[in-house]
């Protein structure tokens, strides 16, 4: 087989057990890449009504095709599980080193079911498995665990775990890997946690075979060449990484402030990129093999901004500066930074514990939620309520118990869901809905919730690559959300990252088709996708997911979004504007062939050739 | 008429001395100018590929400015 191993390796925890499965290679062609064949296992084998935190749950780190090639970012994984936190499937992508490493560690995916009666890691050394105790690693957050596992197993080892979030089952808890990675959405950390497993150690050198080397080099070579010239010019995500980005959604009114009650940011200067770029930065940094080197490494000196700030790490991206900033009134750079360290040592998500506190400010400030219920006073801006916030909800201790189930389940506890900003109760990244209809609606429909990462319509919407179109506009954006919930769902697939692939491996000038993507897979995997058949290949995979909703009892009533968005911008370039989902949910079922309860209909399942799942 | 120019990301470097640091800074534009005739002033490569808002909102290269109006202009890198 080329491009894949054909081999998951399956892990019982409960009965401490671990085998091979191979796969074949039409298997693969059929559930394509890291999200078909998870799916494939989720629907099969497990109720999607089940408990997410119970064992029956699965546990998947699975790669994609492009893991671990030469492909420009074919460094990523994704953790895929029922979601604890939306009841919905969580696939959350992360970078690194360790995917690649995962990769090479001889198998394709990864699943783990059951509880493990004690804690465990799992190791697994070029097919050589192991599961050993983690009793004394239980406690420890991600970089003491990291370094404990490597002083074990040799520093050419590489490490995804979780911290005391995961371990205390924190709703928002995030995989750590490689230290400042994230697959941080949707509680996957929690699964994890549930399942007693600490950490996965991985190493290896075994590369699947790539059917045609020379033209999969051609391919890289060409795309390289392209990105290289827009380096040498200076590109932004080369200079500032995302953290540019502020500078551009506050122009347009559409960066989260106060809880989404505002699109623009007073103090947007002082958490932007430039500022991040001179007194924070160190070094650029890169997951494994990327020529664009967005990550940043970072230092918040204890001289200059004071020793409860201080630390060293990665970040903060945009996404954390929109989510421990502006949402929550911080025009504090050294504190966002600092914010960013500790969810990543603790093991959360940044965007979603962002958006929880920035619900409770305003909880506060409405007077809804008093000091004593909090245990301090929160008012919006509050950088030091933020970082104790973050510390208590890792230890579930105090309020932080309630920050650590989300903002949906804390403010329906006090009576006001309206003021928590999610669809599928997950926390909304770091774009306004009421300036990108787009977004709105990949929001409300996606299979995990409000994720930019689930087909991320900013990029023709706001930011203009390849075409620039009108955010506000309704019309065209049925058939544009679907088509880049495809799109993303190949990117997440063939193990690439968005930020390369949508600009020099997919043709933003020609409909964003997956021109390049296509080529890759081919030329790795030796089959004869057209660019249409690989995307019908994603669509096929997206309502597999879909029908996983379905059968956890998802439907159209779920596709909403937070109430937020129907109350008109108060201020700004988009004054006055709200989000009316009515006006393209209805088109959104017709394009993706649904039924007016949002149920993929028999005809459009055939046609995908998955009627069996029905 | 007096319009400003709004230099976002890594544009910020094609203000003028002294803008560069918040990028933002004004210029005359005889009336009835558009878009295009603001852009065709700046130094941006024309191999170059860039996003710009009027007043933050989406706009066309033909769209005649006013007075006061704020054109934001940034190279189209993509991110999130
Ligand atoms: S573009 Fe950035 S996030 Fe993506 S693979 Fe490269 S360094 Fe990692």
């Amino acid at each position: 087989m080329n491009g894949w191993h054909g081999r998951m390796l399956r892990v019982d925890l409960t009965q401490g057990s671990f085998r091979e499965e191979v796969f074949t290679e039409e298997v693969a062609r059929k559930y394509f890449g890291a999200r078909g064949l998870a799916i494939r296992v989720l629907l099969g084998e497990m109720n999607p009504k089940a408990d997410p935190l119970s064992p029956e749950n699965r546990l998947i780190l699975a790669t994609g095709p492009l893991t671990s090639t030469p492909a420009p970012t074919g460094n990523r994984y994704l953790a895929i599980a029922k979601s604890p936190l939306t009841g919905a499937l969580a696939y959350s992508n992360s970078g690194g080193v360790f995917p690649t490493m995962l990769k090479r560690s001889g198998y394709d995916l990864v699943v783990v079911e059951g509880r493990a009666e004690k804690p465990v890691y799992l190791w697994v050394d070029e097919r050589r498995v192991e599961l050993r105790d983690a009793t004394r690693l239980w406690g420890r957050n991600t970089h003491e665990t990291e370094d404990a596992i490597k002083a074990e197993l040799g520093d050419d080892v590489t490490v995804a775990c979780i911290g005391p979030a995961g371990e205390n089952l924190a709703l928002i808890a995030a995989i750590i890997n490689d230290k400042h990675r994230a697959a941080a959405r949707s509680g996957v950390g929690a699964v994890m946690g549930s399942k007693n497993l600490k950490a996965v150690a991985v190493r290896g050198d075994l590369k699947p075979t790539l059917y045609d080397e020379a033209a999969f080099r051609s391919v890289v070579r060409e795309a390289n060449t392209r990105l290289a010239a827009d380096i040498k010019k200076g590109h932004s995500m080369r200079i500032y990484g995302t953290s540019y980005v502020p500078d551009v959604t506050n122009a347009a009114g559409v960066f989260p402030t106060f809880n989404f009650q505002l699109g623009q940011f007073e103090g947007t200067s002082r958490i932007n990129g430039p500022t991040l770029r001179e007194h924070f930065l160190i070094r650029h940094s890169a997951c494994y093999g990327c020529p664009l080197a967005c990550a940043r490494q970072t230092e918040v000196k204890a001289e200059i901004w004071g020793e409860k700030y201080a630390g060293r790490g990665e970040g903060p991206e945009y996404e954390t500066i929109g989510s421990l900033g502006s949402a929550c009134g911080i025009d504090n750079m050294a504190a966002i930074t600092k914010a960013n360290y500790l969810c990543n040592e603790l093991g959360l998500d940044t965007i979603s514990i962002g958006v929880t506190i920035a619900c409770a400010m305003e909880m506060f400030e409405k007077g809804i939620l008093t000091e004593q219920e909090i245990g301090r006073p929160l008012p919006f801006g509050d950088a030091d309520g933020l970082l104790e916030l973050i510390r208590q909800a890792a230890y579930r201790q105090g309020f932080g118990d309630l920050v650590a189930q989300g903002s949906w389940r804390l403010a329906s506890r006090y009576g006001h869901p309206e003021l928590s900003v999610t669809a599928k109760k997950q926390e909304f990244p770091a774009y306004d809905a009421r300036g990108l209809k787009g977004m709105g609606l990949l929001y409300a429909t996606s299979n995990k919730g409000a994720s930019h990462m689930a087909g991320d319509t900013a990029y023709t919407e706001l930011f203009g690559v390849g075409k620039k179109i009108d955010g506000l506009a309704y019309e065209g954006k049925a058939q544009l959300t679907k088509h880049f919930q495809d799109l993303f769902t190949l990117i997440d697939s063939a193990g690439l990252c968005v930020f390369v692939t949508v600009r020099y491996l997919a043709d933003p000038v020609n409909g964003y088709a997956p021109a390049q993507i296509t080529d890759l897979i081919n030329h790795a995997t030796g089959a004869d996708y057209t660019s249409e058949s690989l995307l019908q290949a994603a669509e096929r995979v997206y309502n597999l997911e879909r029908l996983f909703l379905v059968k956890a009892g998802f439907s159209r009533a779920d596709d909403t979004l937070a109430p937020r968005m129907a109350e008109p911008m108060p201020e700004g370039p988009i004054k006055g504007e709200t989000f009316d989902l009515s006006r393209l949910l209805d088109e959104y079922y017709v394009v993706r062939g649904w039924d007016a309860n949002g149920i993929p209909t028999r005809a459009r399942l055939e046609e995908l050739g998955i009627a069996e799942w029905a | 008429m007096q319009v400003w120019i709004r230099l976002l990301a890594t544009y910020r470097r094609y203000a003028p001395a002294g803008y560069e640091a918040e990028g933002i800074y004004p210029v005359q534009a005889a009336p009835g100018a558009r878009v295009a005739d603001l852009l065709a002033a700046l130094p941006i490569p024309p191999t170059d590929s860039f996003t710009f808002f009027v007043n933050g909102r989406h706009a066309e290269r033909d769209q005649v400015l006013h007075e006061g109006d704020v054109v934001s202009i940034f190279p189209a890198a993509g991110g999130g």
